[in-house]
């Protein structure tokens, strides 16, 4: 069944599948059709290079958390492919891991570029390559995991938050005889530069003993446990379940998840999942188009984007030396705006509250996340009015028009329908007899408000 | 003026970004406050669980009444190397090169040292500090996320969509929701504050208007919120909580900003610091009050300004300690005595009004896995206060007779240590909190 090309569905899909669309793009995808702009959405042909923040030639000098959040921004916001951004970052929050823990920025900055290479393809692929990543292993121990005294930290969250769900097909003994399985995965050091650059099986760590996982009995190694879980229904329905709990916000029906598990089965593989999500008529539904709170990276990412506002670009020189340069340039803070922003409004790349990720839903709407809105509503307002981004001097010629001016705001943030209450207050905010007092107002309240804090 | 909203002062750091902005509201007149509306709002689903909302009350806490204050030592505290069993083989037969050295604890009777907490060891002799053995629950997971969710909700039913102290605190505003009677700082949503509307949680420093210059300035700058926060009929429950939650934002700035404007600003005190290495563990490195010290002086201050709110809730996050637990479990444990002799000594002669009840999602294994423990079941809990009922309570569970797992046998239900709190704290029956039949514990006189 085809899914109405209406703008209010083109906006719903770009505002879940991507970070959102501008005016012009939610048009060209109505005018497409949802099937095909699902197609080209997930279609991986135009998607740049991850590139890297910049490092010395000679290697040793890495870069730090700051550059990293300013890379990761840079490409979210300019990506020619954003749907393949917002699954990568999606399943950054699946494999929670912190640099608080790890502590090298590039570890991070290299499983990130492993979640967006590994992110369209085979579920089985992935979770071959996140037991095997660095930063990873540093997070959940799996370094201190050794034959006689296997750690159960990783082995339990693989298959608890990874790929099968608390409760779901596995027991305690599974989680004892994966982390024996686990054991002697080690890492691998650079010296003289002191750099984890992998991981490897070292034999003299490993339990080479007999396991008894999934109802099995053999000499399993990781790679082993890995394969027998991605055969498992409760992988399968978890899989499903998550993308659903991330991208249509809601809880899904068993009809639902049951559809989703069919499709991923076949290959295991996720571009086909996500495809058949984002055609479902479920997820096209007033519950689901209600239902979910955008975190705030996605609104920063998406208010960069359709507002056409700056980041700099750390990929050719050090952070250092740009902030360094910026210090002498007019406005030149702006294009680091995005940098400590992420403070503000709670959440940090590379850095989640822990293994499970970030928050869903209302946890953004208490008074720390109300608040957070607000003020970074209004920073981002102070930013636009002074002249930043390309939609600056449209909203200025709209000065003194505020009727036209808020639809303009809450068009540019990509919303297509609003609330009278909505409406209303972005109208008096922006009916400041002072223009860029005007534009402040306008966009922050337009911010904080549910048409763009919901996705 | 305009000069410097064109942010053209060079080099624009931040501060003084920041600074352009205050700028700006303080020059655009000032519309009315924001309107108060939730008590007019519609009830969502979880609102008719519980009867309306209403704003804030304007009383404060009454002579008499007590204040709760609980820390959650997040990721599950290691019970045996906090209360150290003396002269116990089988002990050092689990914990083997993890074992704390009887010497470095602080021996408050003939079976268990105190390890790293020498405040909470002086609040011991005082009668002052209850210790409760072998808190859990039946059916644990092991998992973090559920037990914390079990915890929260202070049920192991995952249909309930409230928290415990939620529920406790509706009990003590007589049926009706005062969202303000308890709150949160940090940056992790409280759910078990939750009663079906936003749970307030207390923003970090200078993310919410706490002087009246900045409250004005905000209301300046946020023209148009009175409107915003209007419900609208179209607004699906997540919207509404949208509009709910900012509405909030600016009651909690009345409450708090007041009662904190003129505070004088954390300051690392002697007592917040070992100043140097400290007996308790080898290395180099000194232990501070740290986040958890700043947290729970600000409640302090909250608490000496009078403020109504009956329960605060803070989270000491880190301990899941599976790695280098010889490292990291000493300097947790020490943070949080520390953090808590900072907390009274702020509170001057308030302290004798205030109940500190930790809780943690499990304990940790029994055995040592070569660098630390892994997730277990049966953990300890502290009471901390003039009115904790000092001593021990609840059975300790047996350290060589163990479930299928190789985990302690829990024998303090985890609903029987919160009913007690609830109970002695706030006069609110256990089993109208939890579920019926919990028998409270004494913990709390």
């Amino acid at each position: 069944m085809d899914i109405a090309p209406t703008l209010d569905n083109a906006a719903h899909l770009l505002r879940r599948a991507a970070w959102g669309g501008t005016p012009q793009e939610i048009e060209a995808a109505a005018s497409a059709g949802i099937e095909a702009a699902v197609a080209s959405l997930l279609d991986p042909s135009d998607a740049p290079d991850a590139g890297s923040p910049y490092r010395s030639t000679t290697g040793d000098a890495a870069f730090g958390d700051s550059a990293l959040q300013l890379w990761w921004y840079h490409l979210a916001v300019n990506s020619a492919t954003p749907a393949l951004e917002r699954l990568a970052w999606f399943w950054h929050g699946h494999f929670a891991t912190s640099i608080d823990k790890v502590e090298y920025a590039d570890l991070m900055h290299a499983q990130l570029v492993m979640l967006r290479r590994e992110g369209l393809g085979r579920f089985d692929d992935l979770l071959e390559a996140i037991t095997h990543d660095t930063a990873m292993n540093l997070y959940l121990d799996l370094h201190l995991s050794q034959v006689g005294n296997p750690n159960e930290n990783f082995a339990r969250e693989l298959m608890e938050l990874f790929s099968m769900g608390a409760g779901h097909g596995y027991t305690q003994t599974d989680v004892e005889q994966a982390a024996r399985a686990l054991t002697g995965y080690g890492l691998v050091l650079v010296e003289p530069q002191y750099r984890y650059v992998g991981t490897e099986l070292k034999p003299e760590f490993h339990d080479f003993g007999q396991k008894l996982f999934l109802g099995r009995i053999g000499n399993f190694d990781g790679s082993d446990i890995v394969a027998a879980i991605v055969e498992r229904p409760e992988c399968h329905r978890f899989v499903c379940g998550r993308l659903w709990h991330r991208y249509a916000g809601t809880v899904p029906s068993e009809a639902v998840v049951g559809d989703l598990a069919a499709v991923f089965r076949e290959d295991l593989l996720i571009s086909d999942v996500l495809a058949a999500l984002l055609t479902h008529p479920e997820f096209y539904s007033d519950d689901v188009k209600w239902g979910l709170v955008a975190q705030p990276v996605e609104l920063l990412v998406r208010t960069w984007r359709n507002f056409g506002l700056d980041i700099l670009d750390v990929r050719d020189r050090p952070y250092d030396a740009l902030s360094a340069a910026a210090e002498d340039v007019e406005g030149g803070w702006m294009p680091f705006a995005l940098e400590w922003l992420g403070w503000d409004v709670g959440q940090r790349i590379a850095n989640p509250p822990n293994v499970g990720g970030w928050g869903h839903n209302e946890f953004w709407l208490d008074t720390n996340g109300s608040s957070a809105r607000v003020r970074v509503g209004r920073e981002v307002g102070h930013l636009i009015a002074s002249g930043a981004g390309a939609v600056s001097r449209n909203l200025h010629a709209l000065a003194g028009r505020p009727h036209q001016l808020a639809e303009a705001v809450l068009r540019q943030f990509g919303v297509v329908s609003w609330s009278a209450s909505t409406f209303d207050a972005v109208v008096a905010a922006a009916g400041d007899d002072w223009p860029d007092a005007a534009i402040v107002s306008a966009v922050s309240t337009a911010f904080a408000s549910p048409e763009v804090t919901l996705a | 003026m305009t000069e410097e909203l064109k942010c053209s002062p060079s080099p624009l750091t931040r501060r003084r970004f920041l600074g352009a902005a205050a700028g700006l509201g303080a020059m655009v007149a000032a519309p009315p406050m924001i309107t108060r509306i939730r008590d007019r709002q519609e009830a969502t689903r979880a609102e008719r669980q519980l009867g309306p909302v209403v704003q804030a009350s304007s009383r404060r806490v009454e002579a008499g009444e007590l204040v709760v204050v609980t820390i959650q030592q997040g990721g599950g505290n290691d019970y045996l190397n906090t209360l150290v069993p003396l002269n116990s083989g089988a002990y050092r037969d689990l914990r083997r090169d993890g074992a704390v050295q009887e010497e470095n604890t602080v021996r408050i009777d003939n079976e268990y040292g105190l390890f790293a907490m020498p405040y909470l060891a002086s609040q011991w002799d005082l009668g002052d500090l209850a210790i409760v053995h072998g808190v859990g629950r039946d059916g644990s997971t092991l998992s973090h996320f559920d037990e914390t969710d079990v915890w929260e909700r202070g049920d192991t039913d995952y249909d309930t969509q409230t928290g415990w102290l939620g529920r406790a605190l509706h009990a003590v505003a007589n049926g009706r929701g005062d969202s303000l009677l308890g709150m949160s700082l940090g940056d992790l949503s409280p759910a078990m504050l939750a009663p079906g509307w936003n749970p307030v949680a207390l923003p970090e420093y200078g993310n919410i208007p706490w002087t009246a210059e900045d409250r004005e300035s905000w209301s300046s700058a946020a023209k148009g919120f009175d409107r915003l926060v209007q419900p609208d009929r179209a607004d699906s429950p997540l919207a509404a909580a949208v509009r709910n939650g900012q509405s909030l934002v600016f009651e909690l700035a009345d409450l708090v900003g007041p009662a904190l404007e003129n505070r004088v600003e954390y300051v690392e005190e002697p007592q917040m610091s070992t100043g140097g290495p400290d007996r308790f563990f080898s290395g180099e490195e000194y232990v501070n009050a740290g986040e958890l010290g700043e947290q729970l002086v600000i409640i302090a201050d909250l608490i000496n300004a009078g403020v109504p709110t009956r329960a605060f809730h803070v989270q000491q996050g880190g301990y899941d300690t599976h790695g280098d637990q010889a490292d990291s479990h000493p300097q947790l444990i020490r943070q949080l005595d520390m953090a808590i002799e900072a907390f009274h000594n702020r509170l001057g002669s308030n302290a004798e009004k205030v109940v500190i009840a930790t809780w943690t999602e499990f304990g940790r294994t029994p055995e040592w896995n070569g660098s630390g423990t892994d997730h277990g079941t049966a953990g300890m809990q502290f009471v901390v206060g003039r009115h904790a009922v000092g001593g021990h309570h609840g059975e300790p569970p047996s350290l060589t007779n163990f479930d299928g797992d190789g985990n302690f046998i829990v024998t303090t239900d985890f609903r029987s240590y919160l009913g007690g709190v609830v109970e002695g704290a706030f006069g609110v029956a256990a089993g109208d909190v939890f579920d019926a039949n919990t028998r409270a514990l004494e913990v709390v006189s």
